[in-house]
């Protein structure tokens, strides 16, 4: 087991070479950079091309990587060129909402959505399952967006006729605030979120449980005379649950990346907000900073659950 | 069979009642409504009104009544909340960027203003004085200013900051060379030096316009102007307090601020902080910030998308904001060498071509209501000192795709690829004005390319020097930019257009006192302008803004940003 966790930790290094330096390159080759944001619309190129130098994007490309990656290994990911701010500070700032709307979405979703999927797929063909389908098909026809604007006008616009909104359709206060607040600042985005990755993880649940409902050894439980839930809860979704693991951590690390659109439409000061707009302005160490980190993020969940699997089924060893 | 049935009902039952409840209570509600409050309000100065007079007093008009702060206005207080038009980061005075408009406006105090009736007051000076056919011009400070860190303003912050303003501003360029010296002979006084009359010094200081010409500690106004000035001290009526990128910005009142004698006046006069704490938050989304406005989080949004008018109006609770003259929205050209639009005869054919073709009214129609827009066969802003319609009317508004085919037939054009860009991020009233464009060139036989790009790669590509990337796009300025002096278009080398007789007319304005003379020059521009064809006008479209309608003495800028002296709760505090 050790000898797979280490293996598998060494692999996480080359990932990362490979992230930044596709990050690094991608963003050369688009075009635009940061100088024309600091210095305006109405400067003149040679303004523009003044600042440019001093940032050191003139200099060649091979260049600037290696800088880069010297300020990486003392672990510096650099200022933003046009803000000035420490990334990293920034990056930590942001991290808590975008981690806040992440792990309640996850937490209603697999509480919701695995014991529904298990529900439809041990009462398969009921009214019940055809309603959880038709809800499945909803969550992934709808957009995220969508469903935020709707949610604003639910609770928030219109607010069921009453006078006062039920819920704030914008921003973030941390916890330090207070609990309340907090989470009725977390309610619409989170209930936003939701929809779409119920949808997915049922579907997923309920696909599994029917595969290993179907196993012979489920019949030899049932004609053992084993009570519905003992057959339901240990043959079959500890036999089912190995996909479902590997949804939830994919699922979470891709909330943890794709959560853009709902901090946007939530006006949410969370990470995707902060490098889309570093984007806009081709805020470099902003991006790579923040790509880097949200990879790591990324492939350190995905290490979690090869391990977990590791766990779950001690037969697999890679 | 039965069950799927009952599902099938459940499903179409659900989201009827739904709709019936949301449908009910508009009923409800449009019966109760009050008529809705809207204001057209206009900024009383663009430039300067048509009638007041341009040419710079030797010495300013003393204040005409003097006026004690009342002790009413300590009644006043509370908080106010608000949503900027764009981003929240870093201001500095000589940047771009919305927040730097907000703080130029309302953190930052100017040395000489625009008031009411278009005259430049002194606003921290005392006095001006011009001398010497306006080769020597005196500033005297006036009493008791100080900045938000509590330190006196001396002669050496205002000199630096000056230094540092005129290196980037336009108005820098018409005297930037006669400049001999700026020094302070005492503790009040600065005493500026030129080789040539340069009465447009005055101007300059006097001009709102980005880069604003805002004071500063000295300190800070050494910092090179590529930088981001390191803190944001001012000494105008609000201080900032703290500032979180992206996100937020909090100000105070600064208790220490010394108004003026003299009554309010547009930007000049005793300005009054009523508020205690304004907030500025940052939310992207259009239908969230009406949202935010309607629901009561916030008090006052600025810039609301066209579609948005109603939802606004019919809210009893809400004020709708008509600004006028709002932006000027133009379809420009690349000009530089090898663009099918270049400074070539073949080029401007083409770029007449685009003026024949050009249906206004259906482009503006684009921007919403009809309220919400206007046509105008004028370069200057409509309704300020140099708008003029009668001009070249003939060239506006043609609507003439014959003519607009036999300018492209004289030019020899054979269906080459135009590319026609839009850079998204300015509301989808933005992105109807560059698809309306797209259809009417069409129209007349142009191959458009059209592409959508952002703005970051917009500008690199219109910085390039040659025909890479685009050739003709949508775009606007604000009224207030789009002037004689301060326009910046006609001076900086963007799109490769350079015009003598453009150029001529420009400088010979910036030097004549005479106001008729100024006018005939500015018409003269115009006139250029219509038949270079370096942009064909769209029209104006009105800037709408929202505030609570508990909120009362609003003073309206024709330029991005909040003006919020005299702005405060009709009760006092806010309730």
């Amino acid at each position: 087991m050790k000898a797979y966790i280490a293996r598998r930790i060494l692999a996480v290094i080359p990932v990362m070479m490979t992230v930044g330096v596709l990050v690094f390159v991608l963003l050369r080759v688009v075009p635009g950079d940061v100088a024309r944001s600091i210095v305006g619309v109405e400067a003149s190129r040679a303004e523009v091309e003044a600042v440019r130098e001093s940032l050191g994007l003139n200099d060649p490309v091979h260049v600037q990587f290696s800088l880069w990656v010297g300020r990486l290994v003392r672990g510096d990911l650099g200022r933003s060129y046009i803000s000035n701010e420490r990334v990293i500070s920034q990056i930590g700032k942001r991290a808590g909402p975008t981690l806040s709307i992440t792990f309640f979405t996850e937490l209603v979703v697999v509480i919701v959505a695995v014991p529904v999927g298990v529900l439809a797929a041990w009462r398969v063909g009921s009214i019940v399952d055809r309603g959880v389908m038709v809800f499945a098909a909803l969550g992934f026809s709808v957009p995220v967006f969508w469903v935020g604007f709707i949610l604003i006008f639910l609770f928030g616009t219109w607010a069921f006729g009453r006078s006062e909104p039920l819920l704030p359709v914008f921003g973030y206060e941390p916890l330090s605030s207070g609990l309340v607040p907090y989470l009725r600042h977390l309610a619409l985005p989170v209930a936003a979120l939701c929809l779409g990755a119920m949808a997915f993880l049922v579907r997923i649940t309920r696909a599994s449980t029917l595969e290993v409902l179907n196993e012979d050894y489920v019949r030899t439980a049932r004609a053992k005379g084993l009570a519905e839930d003992r057959v339901l809860l240990i043959h079959v979704f500890r036999n089912a649950a190995l996909p479902i693991a590997t949804i939830i951590g994919l699922q979470f690390a891709g909330l943890l990346t794709g959560v853009v659109i709902t901090e946007s439409v939530f006006a949410i000061p969370g990470m995707g907000r902060y490098v889309v707009a570093a984007m806009a302005s081709r805020d470099y160490p902003i991006i790579e900073g923040t790509v880097l980190i949200v990879a790591t993020g990324y492939v350190l969940i995905n290490l979690g659950v090869d391990i977990f699997y590791a766990y779950l089924d001690p037969r697999i060893r890679y | 069979m039965r069950a799927m049935n009952r599902l099938w009902l459940l499903l179409l039952v659900i989201p009827l009642t739904l709709a019936l409840a949301a449908c009910g209570g508009d009923e409800e509600e449009e019966a109760a409504t009050p008529e809705a409050t809207r204001v057209a309000v206009q900024a009383p100065v663009i430039g300067g009104a048509p009638e007041a007079p341009a040419q710079v007093p030797a010495t300013p008009v003393p204040a005409k009544e003097e006026v004690k702060v009342s002790e009413e206005d300590e009644k006043y207080g509370g908080s106010l909340k608000f949503i900027p038009n764009g981003g929240i980061s870093g201001p500095d005075p000589i940047r771009g960027g919305d927040l730097s408009f907000l703080a130029a406006l309302n953190i930052h105090d100017p040395l000489i203003a625009w008031d009411n009736d278009g005259n430049l007051q002194p606003q921290m000076l005392d006095q001006w004085k011009i001398e010497n056919d306006g080769k020597l011009i005196t500033l005297t400070l006036r009493d008791g200013l100080l900045f938000h860190n509590l330190e006196p303003v001396v002669p050496a912050d205002i000199i630096q900051s000056i230094h540092r303003w005129r290196s980037k501003a336009v108005f820098g360029t018409f005297f930037n060379e006669n400049l001999v010296s700026m020094t302070s002979p005492n503790d009040n006084t600065i005493v500026a030096e030129f080789t040539e009359p340069s009465g447009v010094f005055i101007q300059g200081l006097g001009d709102p316009s980005s880069p604003s010409p805002v004071m500063v500690p000295e300190y800070l106004a050494k910092t090179p102007k590529e930088d981001l000035m390191p803190e944001v001290i001012g000494a105008g009526i609000y201080k900032m307090v703290s500032i979180d990128d992206g996100v937020k910005t909090v100000w105070e009142r600064f208790e220490d601020y010394n108004p003026r004698s003299d009554p309010a006046s547009f930007r000049a006069g005793g300005k009054h902080a009523y508020f205690d704490t304004i907030e500025g938050l940052e939310v992207p989304e259009a239908q969230t910030r009406v949202s935010a406005l309607v629901t009561g989080q916030v008090d006052f949004l600025d810039i609301i998308p066209p579609d948005f008018v109603g939802e606004v109006e019919r809210n009893p609770e809400l004020t709708a904001l008509i600004s006028q003259p709002g932006a000027q929205y133009f379809i420009s050209f690349n000009l530089w060498d090898g663009s099918p639009f270049d400074m070539t005869e073949k080029g401007l054919l083409m770029r007449k071509a685009v003026q024949a073709l050009t249906d206004n009214d259906e482009i503006m129609a684009s921007f919403g209501p009809e309220d919400m827009w206007m046509t105008c066969a004028s370069m200057w802003a409509c309704g300020t000192r140099y708008g003029n319609e009668n001009v070249n009317p003939e060239l506006y508004n043609q609507k003439n795709i014959d003519q607009a085919k036999k300018y492209l037939e004289e030019a020899g054009y054979a269906g080459e690829p135009i590319i026609l860009t839009h850079a998204t991020g300015g509301g989808e009233a933005w992105t109807a004005f560059a698809t309306v464009v797209n259809e009417q060139m069409k129209r007349a036989g142009f191959n458009i390319d059209f592409k959508v790009l952002d703005r970051a790669a917009m500008a690199a590509y219109r910085d390039a020097t040659g025909d890479e990337g685009w050739h003709v796009s949508p775009t606007y300025m604000t009224s207030w930019s789009w002037r004689p002096i301060a326009s910046r278009y006609s001076t900086y080398d963007l799109h490769g257009y350079d015009s003598p007789r453009m150029t001529a007319a420009r400088l010979a304005l910036t030097k004549e006192p005479d106001n008729v003379k100024m006018k005939a020059l500015a018409d003269e521009m115009q006139s250029v302008f219509f038949e270079e064809v370096p942009y064909v006008l769209a029209g104006h479209a009105f800037f709408l803004r929202a505030m609570n309608s508990d909120l009362e003495g609003y003073i309206d800028m024709p330029i991005d940003g909040v003006y919020f002296a005299e702005l405060r709760w009709k009760s006092g505090k806010q309730q």
